[in-house]
């Protein structure tokens, strides 16, 4: 595979990734909230 | 949501919150600026060296700004008051003012960009597509538009482009006249999933144009010399700046609405990276779109923003099978990362009046009145659009030292242990202290580009007047914030004495 492939592939995986990874984040702890919020 | 509107306004979902902070900030910084600095500065380690202004740059300043509004639950002006004393309103103020004189231009390109959907929807590309020379008729038709006022031969004043930015000010403050809720928080959560899913499918078509291969190629090759290069650092901190809009005072202003116990330092990494995702997407559009139809391709990215944009680009989208569609979702994508950065910039003004106990109608339309005046003089003459967009834009790094001081002289460790540890699901400290590091990043990029603007005007850098003459002077943009400061310092008091209204929010 070309270098610039590789270059694309990493950079897009940290770029959307990071973003991506912390929605995860935020969605995990809404739910946990929520999840609470019944219980209590 | 833990938050129920009583009394104070508050977003409904953590997730209209992040649509609107994201609607901040994806603007045209992603759309057209990103992908020229992609290729100005050679590809793959510029988007590299991105990735770390936004860690050292952004993320700080973001989770600065929002920590300041969640505070105080008040615009820029009285967060400061609450938290520096009354005698630090001005900074506070100036904050405001200088994304307000931006907004007041910013709206001219929402214009320039409505005109240019109205053209596409009444069969412009298709006259482009059937004349002898495309980039002549673009060039002629972009020129007669907005560019009247700049031509050596017979200049008169841009009036339709004037016309078509009252347009886009009226959106904007009706949107911002529904509240937090009916206005700001729907549009946005319409605006940028739409952005998203326009530049996705752009990606889609673009690629699979022969060629276009080559674009992607030369964005994403890395020469790890590059890294050696100065300049491309000063270009990938201002574009972090410029693009995420950290240190601009609007996150704070959204932050007045958030809920107790919103994650400010999530959230900024989240808005951050979402910003440099869709900018990726834009490069990912423009460049093998370019590479694709361009005879010279280095050329068209150099022709600057609005020859990129309006010249080139409707060029060749005309000359491409499924232009039509192509310039369309361009348009659009271009169109809602616009609008939902100029309404950003509207509420700044409007809340920083409702915190002095103006009504939020009464606040719309004195900030709409205030664009429209600041702003038609941009419209009317690019010489003025040029020289407001250096000035303010050089502004606002000022304005992140405003915000990167405010929260040394509150406490850096302070606001960690009280206010961004407690709330957070991330608990990275680094990400927080790296703010003591600022004065350095600023006197570093604040000062080259002033050394730069310097240079361009050899023994004349000091003359202010008449600015469409010294457009883009360390003189034209010191004597604009000097004035701006003056006049803040001097209604200092005043200011302070009205700043009593804050967004009370019980649970």
């Amino acid at each position: 595979m070309q270098t610039w492939v590789i270059n694309m592939i990493l950079l897009s995986l940290i770029c959307h990734g990071c973003f991506a990874g912390a929605i995860k984040i935020m969605m995990n702890a809404e739910a946990k909230k929520r999840g609470k919020a019944k219980a209590g | 949501m833990s938050e129920i509107k009583k009394g104070g306004d508050t977003f409904a979902s953590r997730w209209g919150l992040m649509c609107t902070i994201l609607g901040m900030a994806v603007g045209t910084g992603n759309i057209w600026r990103f992908p020229r600095e992609v290729a100005k500065n050679n590809g793959g380690a510029f988007i590299i060296a991105c990735f770390i202004a936004i860690f050292l740059w952004a993320v700080p300043l973001i989770t600065a700004e929002s920590i300041f509004g969640k505070k105080t639950r008040m615009a820029n002006a009285g967060a400061f008051k609450v938290l520096l004393g009354d005698n630090m309103t001005w900074m506070g103020a100036f904050c405001g003012m200088c994304c307000i004189m931006i907004g007041a231009y910013y709206g001219v390109v929402l214009g320039w960009v409505m005109k240019y959907i109205a053209l596409i929807a009444t069969g412009f590309l298709g006259q482009v597509a059937s004349a002898p020379d495309g980039v002549a008729l673009t060039t002629e038709v972009w020129n007669n538009f907005a560019m009247t006022a700049t031509r050596e031969v017979d200049p008169v004043p841009a009036w339709q482009a004037a016309y078509w930015f009252w347009g886009a000010i009226v959106i904007a403050c009706l949107i911002i006249y529904r509240g937090v809720q009916g206005g700001l928080e729907i549009a946005n959560k319409i605006m940028i999933p739409a952005v998203f899913i326009l530049l996705i499918v752009l990606v889609g078509r673009v690629v699979m144009l022969p060629k276009a291969v080559d674009g992607l190629e030369y964005m994403f090759h890395i020469e790890w010399g590059d890294f050696l290069k100065p300049r491309m650092w000063l270009a990938a901190f201002t574009q972090a700046a410029w693009s995420t809009g950290a240190g601009w005072g609007m996150f704070h202003v959204f932050f007045v609405y958030s809920a107790k116990d919103e994650d400010v330092q999530l959230n900024a990494f989240t808005v951050a990276f979402g910003d440099t995702s869709a900018a990726m997407l834009a490069a990912m559009v423009v460049l093998p779109a370019v590479y694709a139809l361009a005879p010279d391709p280095a050329a068209v990215m150099s022709s600057g923003a609005n020859g990129l944009t309006f010249i080139n680009l409707t060029n060749l989208f005309a000359h491409t099978p499924g232009g039509l569609l192509m310039a369309a979702f361009f348009f659009l994508a271009l169109f809602s990362a616009a609008l939902s950065s100029l309404i950003a910039m509207i509420e700044l003004g409007c809340r920083n009046l409702m915190d002095m106990g103006f009504t939020r109608t009464k606040g719309t339309l004195l900030t709409g009145a205030y664009f429209l005046i600041f702003g038609t003089f941009s419209a009317l003459n690019n010489n003025v659009f040029e020289n407001q967009d250096m000035v303010w834009g050089v502004g606002l790094l000022v304005v992140g030292l405003c915000y990167a001081y405010g929260a040394w002289k509150y406490g850096i460790d302070k606001l960690w242990d009280e206010d961004i540890n407690p709330c957070s699901d991330m608990h990275v400290k680094w990400m927080w202290t790296s703010l003591y590091l600022f004065p350095l990043l600023f006197l570093f990029v604040w000062g080259w580009w002033m050394y730069d603007a310097a240079t361009w005007y050899p023994g004349e850098w000091y003359k202010f007047w008449p600015i469409t003459k010294y457009v883009y002077t360390p003189g034209a943009m010191v004597a604009e914030w000097g004035i701006m400061f003056a006049i803040l310092i001097a209604l200092n008091n005043a200011m302070a004495r009205r700043l009593i209204h804050a967004n009370k929010i019980e649970d």
